[in-house]
């Protein structure tokens, strides 16, 4: 232990004699305190006193020991203290206990946590088995669990899950499909799929009815805005046409003639059976309401009201019916290539409506994000446009993995938003945005100036002046910043990276080294003073 | 089930309903709407009502109300009608009925 101190020569022989007298009291406190990875040199000992050395013996010691660990240099200071080091040692290793005894019990808690995070999982899985109700997140605002547990009704919301991803799967494919060239009888089947599609979520929907009625007709099974439009359990079969028909920009007589017909007859269907609808409620708010006043017992009501109540069944099957027999109809009407382009614009319809109850959903979200972030506007702004993307079941993990990398986030999008009207800029921002208005030329000088400065920021750490650290960071990514934003001007106007480095040698060759800003207001201010002071003393 | 054919073939237009249906209420409606108006008779009020619903699910409804017969012959239930409007099937085989 009492050998490592001779290691701790200072590199500079000049002032080889100042601290000479301080190694002792060194060899004192260091004695406690260096641990394991010191070597033993029994040859180099210097006795752990508070005394004095002889200026010859340290003279030997400190000639004969090797290279030393510079940093002791500046702990020379503070070897007068040796109290001071002994309690800061000391609180540090305090403080290191207490941290390892923290990050011990939140990693018990994490565990705790993960084998209730198992079971709760395996009792999820057994449930589910067993056909309890399940909420399914469509988007932000889906159920969770419900009170009542219907087998038949958690079958259809897992279901109609499935049927809308496999729906998103379709519509990509009818995407890329029509953008390309497909032959007409792939088109077809294509076709002929995505409407099969659509009957089988007629004949869920009617199995969900027989199980519970108010639950199909809620539409909560549905995401907010389609339930804005909902008809009878469903969207209005007139609606359908009026999505579809807009992209249909060549019709042949007889098509219009029939769409007509169709847009007509559906409407009236439509109207017919609405009409029904209501007076099926008159009637079953005339049994509620039915009896004496205050006769305590309302049995009799309840039991009308219910036999009314299984009219409601056939009535959601009839609309149903009436989607899929317009759905039938316009296929029949239209070529495979128009109804393809018309399955398209539906299964877009139903997606943006989808998107849009997202957004919504979450559009109070963004508050809260913008404290912690510069750009307010900028963030309103990206939760809109990450939420109008198509894949609609993935909007909440979405916005949870940009709060995640907010910080560079914000600073990229509310930097690359067109709209001026945003007053509050971070200062990265603002820079950027002073550097982006520059001409080239002007950027070139600046590089060179802001490496002059750093090049005098070298000079001031050599001869150990006094100098601010972040600078170097700083200016450093100053220049990069402007750097790239000369070559992103350069790949607008198309010049390739081998160009671009040649005519980047070029330019440093050609520069012309000068005194950057700092040293020549040094100048300047030298001068003041020197003129201040002929002027004095003339 | 003769009387069902005879008051089938009464008029152009026949419906038989129930006046608790509201399914039926809907079809008449759309009757309405085409312009045709329809012979109703509510079978509830009939005191033979149940061999009506009987003579109605034999000739094939699968409900017996609400029962649509055009010119004598059986349309069907809402089912049929909603398909053959939207088929514009209906409108011409009203369409002598028309008033």
């Amino acid at each position: 232990m009492n050998s490592t101190s001779t290691h701790f020569v200072p590199p500079r022989r000049v002032g080889i004699y100042e601290p000479v007298h301080q190694f002792g009291m060194w060899g004192e406190s260091f004695k406690s305190n260096i641990s394991n990875g010191t070597m033993n040199t029994p040859n180099h000992i210097i006795i752990p006193n508070n005394q004095k050395l002889d200026n010859n013996v340290s003279e030997d010691t400190s000639h004969g020991t090797a290279g030393t660990p510079h940093m002791f240099d500046q702990e020379a200071s503070t070897s007068r203290h040796p109290d001071k080091i002994q309690r800061r040692l000391a609180q540090n290793r305090e403080a290191a206990r207490k941290s390892r005894l923290r990050k011990k019990a939140y990693v018990q808690q994490l565990e705790t946590s993960r084998l209730k995070l198992i079971q709760l999982e395996q009792e999820l899985d057994r449930a589910r088995q067993q056909g309890f109700y399940v909420g399914n997140g469509i988007d932000t605002n889906s159920l969770g669990f419900s009170e009542t547990m219907n087998p038949g009704i958690a079958a259809f919301e897992m279901e109609y899950g499935h049927w809308v991803e496999e729906q998103n799967r379709q519509i990509c494919e009818l995407r890329t499909v029509l953008h390309g060239h497909i032959n007409d009888i792939e088109l077809r089947s294509l076709v002929e799929n995505a409407m099969k599609h659509y009957f089988e979520l007629f004949r869920m929907k009617s199995s969900a009815a027989k199980a519970d009625v108010f639950f199909v007709m809620s539409g909560m099974w549905r995401t907010s805005a389609e339930r804005f439009f909902l008809w009878i359990g469903g969207f209005r079969p007139s609606d359908l046409l009026k999505v579809l028909l807009p992209h249909f920009d060549v019709l042949t007589d007889q098509q219009l003639l029939d769409v007509c017909n169709l847009k007509q007859s559906c409407q009236q269907a439509e109207d017919a059976l609405t009409q029904g609808m209501e007076k099926l409620q008159h009637t079953l708010a005339d049994c509620v309401a039915a009896g004496q006043l205050g006769e305590g017992s309302y049995i009799p009501q309840v039991n009308s009201a219910m036999d009314r109540l299984e009219a409601l069944v056939s009535f959601v099957n009839q609309a149903d019916h009436l989607r899929h027999e317009t759905l039938q109809q316009m296929y029949r009407i239209l070529t495979t290539r128009q109804a393809a382009r018309g399955l398209l614009a539906l299964g877009e319809y139903f997606q943006r409506l989808r998107a849009l109850s997202s957004s919504w959903a979450t559009r109070h979200r963004e508050p809260t994000l913008s404290i912690a972030t510069p750009g307010t506007a900028a963030i309103f702004r990206r939760g809109t446009a990450s939420a109008t993307s198509t894949s609609s079941s993935f909007h909440g993990v979405r916005i949870q993995h940009q709060v995640s990398a907010r910080v560079p986030a914000a600073a990229t999008i509310s930097s690359s938003s067109p709209k001026p009207s945003v007053v509050m800029m971070s200062k990265r921002e603002a820079e950027l945005k002073e550097i982006r208005s520059k001409t080239t030329e002007q950027l070139q000088e600046e590089v060179v100036d802001l490496k002059g400065e750093l090049f005098m920021l070298r000079l001031q750490k050599s001869a150990r002046n006094e100098f601010k650290s972040s600078d170097f960071r700083r200016m450093k990514k100053q220049v990069a910043r402007m750097l790239t934003v000369k070559r992103e001007r350069e790949i607008k106007e198309g010049i390739k990276k081998r160009l671009s480095r040649k005519l980047d040698r070029q330019w440093k060759k050609s520069i012309v080294p000068r005194p950057p800003p700092s040293l020549k207001k040094l100048q300047e201010e030298e001068a003041a003073e020197e003129a201040a002071e002929a002027a004095k003393s003339a | 089930m003769d009387k069902v054919m005879r008051m089938s073939s009464e008029k152009g237009v026949v419906i038989f309903t129930k006046s608790s249906c509201c399914l039926s209420y809907a079809v008449q409606v759309l009757f309405q709407d085409l312009g045709v108006n329809p012979k109703i008779h509510e079978i509830d009020k009939d005191p033979e009502c149940r061999e009506i619903e009987k003579a109605l699910m034999r000739l094939g409804c699968s409900k017996p109300v609400p029962a649509v017969f055009i010119g004598g012959k059986l349309v069907g239930s809402t089912n049929e009608v909603m398909s053959m409007h939207l088929s514009s099937s209906l409108v011409p085989l009203v369409k002598p009925y028309l008033c």
